[in-house]
C-alpha cells in the first residue's frame, strides 16, 4: 500500500477545504471498500480525508414527509433503526445484507453510493425510494436523485471538489411499501449474484398498482432502474397473471454479463425470479 | 513521513503513542502494543480474525486505519478477562470450540457482543452474530454450543 496523510476534520466546511487544497486525495468513511482498494493498489491517494469525525453526517432525522440519513450512517444502523424499519423496508433489508457484523459496524450509507459498485446493497433501495443526495461542495448544496448518480463500476456522478453529505427519502405514502431481496452465493459476506428492490404503491383495496419503481443490480454496469417495466405494471390488477409478466419481462429486460458468479441466463433467470419476490414482499406489507 | 499522535483506550488502559499517519490498527496492536491475539488473515475484511470491539461494536482492524480510532475505546481478547476467565472463554475451553486457535480471539469477541446484546441468544442470532468470523478446523457446531452454555452460565 503507497503512504498517505491522514486527515480528519470535524466540520463540513473543513473538509471541503481539505478537499481543495489536496489534489491526489480521497474521502474516506468507513473505508471497508477504499482500504482494500487501496491494499490492492487500485487506488493510491496521497490524503485521506475521514469525514467519519463530522456529527452532523452521523444522524438520522425524521421530519414532516421525508427522512434525512447522514452520509456517515453505518449499515448497523439503517438496519437496526426501528424508523427506517417502518418507512423504508427495502433500504434497510439491503443494509442488512452488506458484508458481516464487522463490515456493517464500519461501511456507511454513503460509501456504498460512492464507491460505484453495481453489486452495492443499498443503491437499489435508494434508488427505488426516490432518494436524493445531498451533495456539497463549496459553493454550494445541489439535491440528486439517486437514480441519477450511478455511471460506470466504480464512479458515480460526483466532482472532485464535492462531498455527498446525506440522503433525502420521501415517507412512503399510506397504501405503499417497498421490498429487496438478494440472492448471494452464501448468507454471509456474499456479493449478490443479482439483487432487487422494488417500491410500490397500490388502490386502498390493493387490488390495482397504482405506482411502481423497480431497481436490479449486478447485471449492468450500475444499478439498473426498470423503467419499462413499471409502465407496464401500472394500473394492472394485482393477480398471478400480473406476477407472471413482472418476472418474464425483467429477466428479458436485462443484458447480464457472465462472471465468476454467474453466467448471462442464470443472472435473467435470478432477475425476474427476484422481481417477482419483492413485489410479492412489498405488497404483502401494504 | 512525519508520525501523528494516537490517543485512545486499549484494554482500559490509556494509550498515547506516535504512529505513521498510514498504519492500520491491527499492526499498531500487534507490533507498538504487543497484542497478539488480533490475528492478521485475508487482510481485506472476509475472515475476522482480526476483529476487535471499538465503542461497543466489532469491526475488522486490518482495514482500519490506526489513526481512525483517536479517542475511542478498543478492547482486544486480552481485554475480556481480568484475571480469571470469564464464563465465555470458559465455555469455549468446555465445549471443545477451540481447534487451532486462529480464529478464537476474534470469535471471542462476536460472541461477547451477541450476549451483550441478547443475554439469551437464540441459535440464530448466534449464527448471524458469528457470521464475519471464518473457522477453517472444524466447523461451528461447538462453537454455537460454547455460546449457548456461556449464556446459560451466566443466567
Amino acid at each position: 500500500m503507497g503512504h498517505y496523510k491522514y486527515l480528519r476534520p470535524e466540520t463540513i466546511e473543513e473538509a471541503l477545504e481539505l478537499l481543495s487544497q489536496n489534489k491526489e486525495s480521497s474521502i474516506l468513511s468507513g473505508g471497508t471498500d477504499l482500504m482494500v482498494q487501496m491494499k490492492n493498489e487500485i487506488k493510491s491517494p496521497k490524503v485521506l480525508i475521514d469525514i467519519t469525525g463530522i456529527e452532523e453526517l452521523q444522524k438520522i432525522v425524521v421530519r414532516e414527509g421525508v427522512v434525512e440519513i447522514g452520509a456517515t450512517v453505518t449499515h448497523s444502523r439503517i438496519n437496526e433503526s426501528e424508523e427506517l424499519q417502518k418507512y423504508f423496508p427495502a433500504l434497510v433489508t439491503g443494509a442488512g445484507e452488506v458484508g458481516s457484523p464487522q463490515i456493517r459496524n464500519q461501511a456507511t450509507i454513503g460509501g456504498n453510493l460512492v464507491n460505484g459498485s453495481p453489486v452495492a446493497d443499498t443503491v437499489p433501495g435508494l434508488y427505488v425510494l426516490n432518494s436524493e443526495a445531498i451533495i456539497v461542495n463549496a459553493a454550494g448544496t445541489r439535491r440528486v436523485k439517486v437514480s441519477d448518480l450511478p455511471l460506470s463500476p466504480g464512479k458515480i456522478a460526483l466532482e472532485k471538489d464535492e462531498i455527498i453529505t446525506g440522503f433525502v427519502i420521501p415517507k412512503p405514502k399510506e397504501h405503499q411499501s417497498s421490498a429487496f431481496v438478494k440472492l448471494g452465493k452464501r448468507k454471509a459476506l456474499a456479493i449478490s449474484v443479482v439483487n432487487a428492490a422494488v417500491s410500490v404503491e397500490t388502490d386502498p383495496e390493493k387490488k390495482i398498482i397504482k405506482d411502481v419503481r423497480i431497481a436490479v443490480g449486478a447485471v449492468a454496469p450500475t444499478t439498473r432502474g426498470l423503467n419499462e417495466l413499471e409502465s407496464l405494471l401500472k394500473g394492472k390488477e394485482i393477480c398471478d397473471e400480473m406476477f407472471d409478466l413482472a418476472q418474464e419481462k425483467a429477466s428479458e429486460l436485462v443484458k447480464p454479463i457472465t462472471d465468476i458468479r454467474g453466467t448471462e441466463e442464470y443472472r435473467k433467470q435470478v432477475t425476474g425470479a427476484l422481481v417477482r419476490k419483492a413485489l410479492k414482499k412489498a405488497i404483502s406489507q401494504i | 513521513m512525519t508520525t501523528q499522535r494516537l490517543e485512545c483506550i486499549v484494554n482500559n488502559k490509556k494509550v498515547d503513542i506516535d504512529v505513521a499517519p498510514d498504519a492500520i490498527l491491527l499492526d499498531v496492536l500487534r507490533e507498538n502494543l504487543n497484542l497478539t491475539g488480533p490475528k492478521k488473515g485475508c487482510g481485506e475484511g472476509e475472515c475476522g480474525a482480526c476483529t476487535v470491539i471499538i465503542d461497543g461494536v466489532t469491526i475488522n482492524s486490518c482495514m482500519y486505519p490506526a489513526l481512525k480510532a483517536n479517542g475511542k475505546e478498543i478492547i482486544t481478547v486480552e481485554g475480556l478477562s481480568e484475571g480469571e476467565l470469564t464464563k465465555l472463554q470458559q465455555a469455549f475451553i468446555d465445549e471443545g470450540a477451540v481447534q487451532c486457535g486462529f480464529c478464537t480471539p476474534g470469535m471471542l469477541l462476536s460472541a461477547k457482543v451477541i450476549l451483550d446484546k441478547y443475554p439469551n441468544p437464540t441459535r440464530e442470532e448466534i449464527r448471524k452474530g458469528i457470521s464475519g468470523n471464518l473457522c477453517r478446523c472444524t466447523g461451528y457446531t461447538k462453537i454455537l454450543n460454547a455460546v449457548e452454555r456461556a449464556a446459560k452460565d451466566s443466567e
